[in-house]
């Protein structure tokens, strides 16, 4: 099944040539090699229906018919051998470390402003910068308590970052649901290797969750608040809330009196400590953002202020995940850590300024333009795979408001197979890795591995029909 | 001048109303040109307030009325004196001093107060078509901002109830009728475009005996532009002048978003609200 693969230019996870893997890989290779072809399509689709049967889905918007879908799964993983994690692990937490710290930086003194380090106007103009949050003193300073930072491999098979998400990362749960499927669908795939388990990963993340509470209170009533069933990444929610055994909790399920945050029980009130939020800034608190919203809780700031109360992730973290920001960690990294970034960003553009929008309107064709406030894949240029009139309309959107826009080169994104039946097919992947901030910071072992199906698709966005796979740290 | 200034802000209810919480910014500034004496409040139902300082330095107070009630009554009282001698005529502009409002430094210190906010996006073609022959016209920044205030002045109408608190800039352009609110959002817009750090300011306005002044009704707005080398200048372009010791300080932000100066959010029905100010200058000009 592999004899019609070729890695071509790209840089395989997999093989280094046609039909020579890399190391790692030799056991699973050989495997695969020898499974027939009928029981890896059966196993294939036992997969898919696990998903569908377990209801992990997601909705896709932007799409007339507001369906559910699942993600496809394929089963090939996606191995990271031991000294690359390691190394890879120490560059997460020096990131996250870094973007912590510019966050309460930026909130408070403003420091690295002041220092010119990054243009004041970039940051104080974001649409992300929340000015209602200066000045808090979150608990522990910290601001990020869960990261989501997307890698990619180039064409040298080196990490590097693409994207910091630092407001409502989602994915988690698949993870968990894609290492279910492989234990009972392809148990002989993980016995031939030592994969570091994800059975305590919760366990890190309730202790993480308890560790921020305001006033070192050790025992914190935790919750998960949703926006409800309609948002794309409920199973998430849920999910989560579930593992980590808190309440899932709705802006209505709660309310704020004289400064402290209370749920609503059929006993009556009992104070919350902390609220792990997947509700966006703008709609916590219908008082202090935006007034018709109906998914907040009205106080919630106030409350947020007075140290009541523990609101994770930090409000208005935007402001450092931020497209045009990203193009600065590594400076973040070296003024606030006095280090070296270990993991390395992809080069950036930025339109705001004239030089860099003249080099990027002159080589659309070869570049990836991406709106700073955007995310999820929607809205982005692929230069080298657009049409002549798709790039012209891209254009005209560029050249009426320059300095929302960031083109990046084109990077190709390692590959791996994907079985299509007959054949495996080479297809783009990232990681998303999470990093979990308490008392100490934690790398979650592997994370998400996105696939984009679409032939030659760079896209790997779940709305974007991405699919996803296991991703396998080895313990040795 | 020292002037003591009392506002009631009167909502009564149709139905009983519970849950409220509430969150005002009507302290007087205190700070070089005006010191706020004293600053009493009294809120009915009788419940604490907690404060805060927010990032524009505002003076904000929150509070909840859990308990059923059918009126909510805020009663601030102050007593404030402006320093007469801080406030000048004319500023003489340097080419030095115009270079430095342009420069890239400038430009990111006062970043906040040249962006567009959902108050003050005006169509750029619209701003090209007011600001060019200002432009021309004027000597010096200092200038052209005087001339924007006259502009806006003679250009609207001043017609109480034209518009409400959620108007834009665009907006109230359309129709070249509004009130203090609306003439400070709409010279933002024209200062900003023009690379002129400016921001809105709310406050109470002396009247006096001169009858001719606007916005007596309750409390009044209006601009602030930050020039090298001097501080924040205030220009009134609903009266069309340049502010000095007649314009009492309470609140700075980008638009009208950042400086309300009572908003809440309640369980229960529709609402009636009763706004009185009164001013009254307690003490002329002390002469040091």
């Amino acid at each position: 099944m592999f004899k019609t693969y070729e890695t071509k230019s790209f840089f395989d996870e997999m093989l280094q040539e046609r039909e020579k893997p890399r190391a790692h890989y030799q056991t699973l290779y050989n495997r695969l090699s020898t499974l027939p072809e009928d029981e890896l399509q059966a196993r294939h689709e036992a997969a898919q229906q696990n998903f569908l049967r377990q209801g992990i889905t997601f909705t896709v918007y932007n799409d007339d018919q507001g369906a559910e879908r699942t993600i496809p799964f394929d089963f090939v993983p996606n191995i990271i051998p031991k000294d690359e994690w390691l190394q890879l692990e120490k560059g997460l937490i020096q990131r996250v470390k870094a973007l912590n710290l510019f966050l309460d930086d930026v909130y408070n003194d403003q420091q690295i402003l002041k220092d010119g380090l990054i243009p004041r106007e970039l940051v104080v103009t974001c649409k992300y910068f929340y000015p209602q949050v200066t000045k808090i003193k979150v608990p522990r300073r910290n601001h990020i308590f869960m990261a989501g930072i997307d890698l990619i491999k180039d064409e040298n098979g080196e990490f590097r970052v693409l994207e910091d998400n630092l407001r409502n990362p989602s994915g988690l749960s698949y993870v968990f649901q894609n290492r279910y499927v492989m234990r009972h669908v392809f148990p002989d795939f993980l016995q031939d290797y030592n994969v570091v388990s994800l059975e305590n990963q919760f366990t890190h993340i309730h202790d993480a969750l308890s560790s921020i509470a305001p006033n070192n209170i050790t025992m914190p009533n935790i919750v998960l608040l949703t926006p409800g069933v309609y948002n794309s990444a409920y199973f998430d929610h849920s999910f989560i809330a579930q593992q980590l055994g808190i309440e899932l909790v709705e802006g209505r399920d709660l309310l704020v009196r004289d400064r402290i945050v209370y749920m609503k029980t059929t006993r009556g009130l009992k104070r919350v400590d902390v609220i792990y939020r997947r509700i966006d800034d703008e709609f916590l608190d219908p008082l202090e953002f935006r007034p018709d919203s109906m998914l907040g809780v009205a106080g919630l700031l106030d409350a947020y202020r007075a140290g009541n109360v523990t609101i994770s992730n930090g409000i208005g973290n935007g402001v450092a995940d931020d497209k045009a920001i990203y193009h600065y960690v590594p400076n973040m990294i070296r003024y606030y850590l006095g280090e070296d970034p270990i993991i390395r960003n992809v080069e950036t553009y930025f339109l705001r300024d004239e030089e860099q929008r003249k080099y990027v309107l002159e080589n659309l064709d070869q570049l990836v333009v991406k709106q700073t406030d955007g995310s999820g894949g929607y809205n982005l240029l692929i230069g080298p795979h657009a049409t002549e009139q798709e790039r012209e309309d891209y254009r005209v959107q560029i050249e009426k408001n320059p300095s929302n826009y960031i083109a990046q080169p084109m990077v190709t994104l390692s590959r791996m197979p994907v079985f299509r039946g007959e054949e495996f097919s080479g297809c783009h992947i990232d990681v998303r890795a999470f990093v979990f901030n308490g008392e100490h910071p934690h790398v979650f072992p592997g994370g998400l591995t996105r696939v984009a199906l679409k032939e030659g698709s760079l896209v790997v966005n779940s709305s974007q029909g991405g699919g996803c796979k296991d991703t396998w740290v080895m313990t040795d | 001048m020292k002037y003591r200034v009392t506002q009631h802000t009167h909502y009564t209810y149709e139905l009983p109303v519970s849950h409220s919480i509430n969150q005002f910014r009507l302290k007087p500034t205190d700070d070089m040109k005006q010191e706020c004496i004293s600053f009493k409040k009294e809120i009915t139902p009788n419940v604490p307030s907690y404060v805060h300082y927010d990032y524009w330095g505002n003076h904000v107070e929150t509070f909840y009325a859990w308990e059923d009630h059918e009126e909510l009554l805020l009663v601030t009282t102050s007593e404030v004196t402006i320093d007469s001698f801080a406030f000048k005529e004319a500023y003489s502009f340097s080419p030095q001093m115009k270079d430095a409002l342009f420069s890239q430094g400038f430009k990111e210190q006062y970043a906040e107060f040249l962006m567009k906010t959902g108050y003050t996006t005006l169509p750029d073609e619209v701003c090209k078509k007011i600001t060019e022959p200002l432009w021309k016209e004027c000597n010096d920044p200092f200038d052209f901002v005087k001339l924007v205030s006259k502009y806006i002045y003679d250009t609207f109408t001043y017609t109480p109830g034209s518009t409400t608190v959620n108007t834009t800039a665009s907006e109230a352009w359309e129709n070249k009728v509004g009130v203090c609110q609306d003439y400070t959002h709409l010279m933002l817009a024209l200062c900003r475009s023009r690379g002129i750090p400016a921001r809105y300011v709310s406050g109470y306005l002396y009247i006096g005996e001169n009858l001719a002044m606007r916005g007596d009704a309750a409390t009044h707005a209006w601009v602030e532009v930050k020039l090298p080398t001097a501080g924040w200048i205030g220009f009134d372009p609903t009266n069309n002048v340049l502010v000095k010791n007649q314009h009492i300080r309470v609140a700075v932000g980008r638009d009208y978003t950042d400086i309300v100066p009572l908003k809440g959010v309640y369980h229960g029905g529709i609402q009636k609200l009763d706004v009185k100010v009164s001013v009254y200058a307690i003490e002329e000009n002390v002469t040091a």
